[in-house]
């Protein structure tokens, strides 16, 4: 009865190495069955924290360092080619999409020959920026961007495009990120660079001058004078 | 018949440039971070798991998710516990996919009688009833139970990698401690008995 009443005593003995209540001390003291109860305890502990350490210090494979930097260098060029987006990201570009096509889509009811005058513009906007392009292109866009059907919403883009300083090409949407990184590549060679950021300068345009036309003067002759001609040589013969 | 869009090669140029410094500079402070703090993502996760192979797959997959989140965590000096928490996860999240499950449990079934406890700790057995004992513990006392088994840390540095006060990562480990001792206490007595 007594061993019971020491029971729960024993367990946090055992747990912790504070010294024991003189009651148990007492206890043990006269109750072997107890004190051998302790010392299992304690061994059991001791066994358990020795099996925590050794199952939470395991040696680290060597392998594990090398796997993850090459999965980070994996992770880096996915998500270079394609930028981590969230669904928010979607909604605005999708609500962007729709705000730029509402406006663009009556007047092209209205006036479907209105492409055609903007593919002209397209066009030459097109020659004035290929200029300022580094000359080996990359995107076969960029080769024969004439050729290519423009939609009414290039109006818009062109218009904006005028305004803009900075030189600009229109490539396919799948070929931008390929563009950029070509540009970033070509600018870091010395001799591109001039090419990619100064355009060349447009050649002097001069004056059309004209140069006086020396026109003989007009042997003026009447129908008579003609006629008379005419009679003579007629007799001569 | 292919659309084209209009872009400026020099300002996207700028964007990705800016973009790949940022990014070489994320992945230096990470990597630096990941030499230190990579063993004890594989540590955790081979506390919990007890498999060097899940272990290794998991802690691969806690940096490499510590990595995409990196940018989010705003003090840097938490990412020893942010870390460790998420290996953790991982690692009970497989534990919970139960594909090993049968392995341990016909681990568990096979008993041999032991005398004492002096070669308890020494013995494979035993170490799968320790397993299988952390494994009923509630995670918040097997972490605390890890973590502090691991690399000799303290409670102070416990508590400090959980954001917790150190007197509730005591009680913790007094209670894990507790409670491992009577599991394996009764198994101990059960395999004493004739």
């Amino acid at each position: 009865m007594s061993c019971e009443r020491h029971k729960k005593a024993l367990i946090d003995a055992a747990l912790s190495n504070d010294l024991l209540p003189l009651d148990l001390r007492a206890h043990l003291d006269s109750c072997g069955t107890c004190r051998a109860a302790l010392d299992e305890g304690r061994r059991l502990l001791a066994a358990i924290d020795s099996g925590l350490r050794a199952a939470a210090n395991a040696p680290v494979p060597p392998s594990l360092l090398p796997a993850v930097h090459l999965r980070l260098a994996q992770e880096d060029a996915t998500s270079a080619k394609c930028p981590p987006s969230s669904s928010w990201m979607y909604l605005a570009a999708a609500a962007a999409l729709i705000l730029a096509l509402i406006p663009l889509l009556r007047p092209r009811r209205a006036n479907e020959t209105g492409a055609q005058s903007s593919t002209q513009v397209a066009e030459q906007s097109t020659e004035r920026a290929s200029v300022a392009i580094p000359q080996p292109q990359p995107s076969s866009a960029l080769e024969h961007p004439v050729n290519r059907r423009f939609y009414p919403q290039s109006r818009l883009i062109l218009a904006r495009a005028a305004q803009s300083p900075q030189p600009e090409v229109l490539v396919p949407p799948e070929e931008r990120v390929a563009l950029a990184r070509y540009i970033a590549s070509a600018s870091q060679r010395k001799s591109w660079v001039t090419v990619a950021r100064i355009p060349p300068a447009e050649p002097a345009t001069q004056p059309l001058t004209i140069e006086p036309l020396n026109i003989a003067a007009l042997n003026e002759q009447s129908l008579e004078e003609l006629d008379r001609h005419r009679d003579r040589e007629t007799q001569i013969r | 018949m292919q659309e084209l869009v209009l872009v400026q090669p020099s300002s996207a140029a700028e964007r990705e440039w800016a973009k790949e410094a940022a990014t070489a500079a994320t992945r230096r402070e990470f990597e630096e971070r990941l030499a230190e703090c990579g063993p004890q993502a594989y540590r955790i996760a081979r506390g919990v798991l007890r498999n060097d192979a899940d272990a290794e797959d998991v802690a691969q997959e806690a940096l490499i998710r510590a990595y995409r989140r990196f940018d989010q965590l705003r003090d840097r000096d938490r990412f020893r516990g942010w870390l460790v928490r998420i290996s953790f996860r991982l690692a009970l999240d497989r534990v919970r996919s139960g594909k090993r499950r049968e392995q341990r449990e016909t681990l568990w079934s096979q008993t041999s009688p032991r005398a004492t406890t002096e070669d308890l700790a020494a013995s494979s057995e035993f170490q799968a009833h320790l397993d299988r004992a952390l494994e009923e513990l509630s995670p918040k006392l097997r972490l605390v139970l890890l973590l502090a088994a691991m690399e000799g840390h303290t409670t102070e540095e416990v508590a400090q990698m959980l954001a917790i006060p150190t007197g509730t990562v005591k009680s913790r480990l007094s209670l894990a401690r507790k409670q491992l001792a009577e599991k394996l206490r009764c198994h101990v007595n059960a395999t004493k008995k004739p």
